[in-house]
């Protein structure tokens, strides 16, 4: 994993955005687990107050059936606050067009509830390096 | 007799103005091959004929009588015709054997500048009633009427005299075989036009019946689309009389996003060709739109132009939101069904690289996570018991094993078991009354656990924290009652209607925030109603919802 060394001395961190209390704790120990540093937040606007607390993170797991702001506005919301550019975002829904759902809001990539842990990784990886260059 | 007795005149509505109407609108009768040979002549005959024939009838309705004019009614006729039509009658004299009347200037002045022969257009009215009337009638004129004349005689003969028989007259007769071939032309033509009026009239008559008995709104529009006619099915549609239509187009009832396209559907229409299941929205009298497939198809003169374009709007707004449910229903149940089986899968993964990487067990971890995937799998299995229960339901399929068992115990152990499921942070109150006696209904008790447990499921999870419930079990007569009130969200004016239906979830933005499959309410009505009772809902103010249940008492 590549990391930003230096005086950037913010470490990359992810910030997962889910309603479901059991999957956000999971997803939440997984990441930590892998060793990457995880904020929660339930809805679009848990979220939005998260990321103007900390610097932007590398990367947004975002759920798209969210209460209050739903994952969509959210992602319209930080275009339209200018935040977007330095985030990578990974979809997670249970909505079977997730895929085009994510195209359509430009997501960077998409996965479809149930998925495999590995592909779960393996997409956190690919992203946050992406994210670093 | 005197003029004097005939001075009154007859409140009957003869115009001049409605007689040229009626005269002109009488033209588009005309025989054109019996207008070749003498198209005056024939043409003033014609008109004046059925003209006579309209007057008569015109005055048989006012006076109220259904038999021949007397003599005294003719000649008041006639004469009376000076009123109505601008000519300058008087009576000369009358007796059963003729009238005469004396007439200065002729009521068809414009015409009579076209054709002096035109002037037989007062005797074919004249004539023409009395041989309806008197069986037969010759009338004479002592010479032809012309502009500026100083006057002429008409002279109608009623019976068949030595003087009538040397007059020199046009006679007339009342049907066709006795009378001469110009005037048996006439009758028949006239006969015609009858004959064609009843077959319109009819077939008028069961495009009415067509019309109005058809299920879907129908309408006809002129050209630019305007309104002329439209059935009483608006009413239904869209809570507008037909008549409020006429005179609009359909066009402004439309949602402007959808206004190009339906006006590119009419103008095919419009173009001769047909336009079926055309999708668009109308806009009903209370503001909300609804759903309607469209066909529009030209309506053709007899020469095969087209003159109108008629539309017949199907309501499918209940077809539309149905399907609506059903397509929301398949995301929600996905959402519903997936995430617990991500999190299981997800946890199971997780503790297995775990064992894989020899991390040391952290037995308190472990219980958590053990106990979390439990958690999952019981919300699992109960989805899955309302999605089969739900299809059993709609199949008609589920089966009630009543017993005989007590409402009140019932009602206490469903509020005992929710007092249980709220959490710590949970402070809701749940408030009971109930008779002290048992309240005993024949019931498949787990059935009525399921319904009572939905409602105070959905008084909890749509009340905010601190919320009150009340529950009362009460009995009037035979029926017993469990009314459940919340001081919860409330529910729209708009989703009362449905509330009830499957897959439907409430509109308001807050619900949102809850999970459900939209079964709930659904499947407690069909069970309560499979116990022969009733659900109902009723708004509290300021806020909150009441459900009343009504069971028969055993």
């Amino acid at each position: 994993m590549t990391r930003h060394e230096g005086t950037a001395a913010v470490m990359p961190w992810i910030l997962i955005v889910e309603d479901d209390d059991a999957l956000r704790d999971t997803l939440a120990a997984i990441l930590a687990f892998e060793g990457h540093r995880a904020v929660e937040a339930r809805n679009g606007v848990e979220a939005l107050a998260r990321v103007r607390a900390h610097a932007m993170p590398a990367l947004i797991i975002l759920d798209l059936m969210l209460p209050v702001m739903d994952g969509r506005s959210f992602v319209v919301e930080l275009e339209r606050r200018g935040l977007r550019q330095n985030t990578r975002i990974l979809i997670l829904s249970a909505d079977p067009e997730v895929h085009a759902k994510a195209a359509r809001i430009g997501a960077d990539a998409a996965l479809e509830k149930p998925f495999d842990i590995r592909h779960l990784l393996q997409e956190i990886e690919r992203l946050t390096q992406s994210a670093a260059t | 007799m005197s003029t004097a007795d005939l001075s009154f005149s007859t409140p009957i509505d003869l115009s001049r103005d409605w007689f040229m109407r009626r005269l002109i609108a009488s033209l588009g009768h005309l025989n054109e091959a019996i207008l070749g040979s003498d198209v005056a002549g024939a043409y003033v005959l014609n008109v004046g004929l059925s003209m006579g024939a309209v007057i008569e009838e015109e005055y048989k309705r006012f006076w109220e009588i259904d038999r021949p004019f007397t003599l005294a009614e003719y000649a008041h006729v006639i004469v009376d015709l000076k009123q109505k039509i601008g000519g300058n009658f008087s009576l000369v004299s009358k007796s059963p054997e003729q009238v005469v009347v004396r007439t200065t200037s002729c009521p068809f002045d414009a015409f009579v500048r076209q054709s002096p022969s035109l002037c037989f257009m007062t005797s074919s009215v004249f004539g023409g009633i009395a041989a309806r009337n008197f069986g037969w009638a010759k009338v004479a004129l002592n010479r032809r009427i012309a502009l500026g004349d100083p006057g002429c005689h008409v002279t109608v003969y009623l019976r068949r005299t030595s003087e009538a028989e040397a007059a020199i007259g046009r006679e007339y007769v009342p049907n066709i075989d006795q009378a001469s071939p110009d005037i048996a032309d006439q009758l028949r033509l006239m006969d015609n036009v009858r004959q064609l009026r009843s077959r319109l009239g009819e077939a008028r008559s069961r495009w009415d019946e067509v019309v109005q008995g058809a299920a879907d709104a129908i309408c006809v529009l002129a050209p630019e689309n305007r309104v002329i006619f439209a059935n009483d099915r608006w009413r239904d549609l869209l809570g507008v009389e037909g008549a409020e239509l006429v005179g609009g187009t359909l066009l402004r009832l439309t949602p402007p996003e959808e206004r190009e396209a339906t006006a590119a559907a009419l103008a095919r229409a419009a173009e001769g060709k047909r336009v079926t299941g055309h999708p668009c929205q109308l806009r009903h009298r209370d503001g909300s739109y609804r759903d309607v497939l469209a066909s529009f198809g030209p309506l053709r003169d007899d020469s095969g132009q087209i003159v109108s374009t008629l539309a017949i709007c199907h309501d499918v707004t209940r077809e539309r939101e149905a399907q609506r449910l059903r397509d929301e229903f398949v995301t929600t149940a996905s959402h519903e069904l997936r995430t617990p089986v991500t999190t299981i899968a997800a946890l199971t993964d997780l503790m297995l690289r775990g064992i894989e990487r020899n991390q040391p067990v952290d037995a308190e971890q472990l219980t958590r996570r053990l106990r979390m995937i439990r958690e999952e799998a019981d919300r699992l299995a109960l989805l899955a018991t309302d999605l089969l229960d739900a299809t059993r339901l709609q199949a008609g399929k589920l089966r009630i094993e009543e017993t005989s068992c007590d409402l009140v115990e019932l009602v206490a152990a469903a509020v005992a078991r929710q007092h249980d499921l709220l959490t710590g942070s949970d402070s809701h109150t749940i408030e009971m009354s109930a008779p002290a006696t048992p309240v005993m209904v024949a019931a498949d008790r787990p059935r009525i656990e399921q319904v009572l447990s939905n409602l105070l499921d959905n008084a909890v999870k749509f009340s905010p924290d601190g919320g009150r419930i009340r529950v009362e079990t009460f009995c009037e007569s035979t029926t017993a009652y469990v009314r459940i009130t919340d001081e919860g969200i409330g529910i729209p004016a708009q989703d009362r209607d449905q509330l009830f239906s499957p897959f439907y979830r409430g509109s308001n933005a807050s619900v949102r925030n809850f999970s459900g499959l939209g079964l709930g309410l659904y499947m407690s009505r069909s069970l309560i109603e499979a116990h022969g009772g009733t659900i109902t809902m009723e708004p509290q103010a300021p806020t909150g919802s009441t459900f009343t249940i009504a069971l028969p008492t055993a």
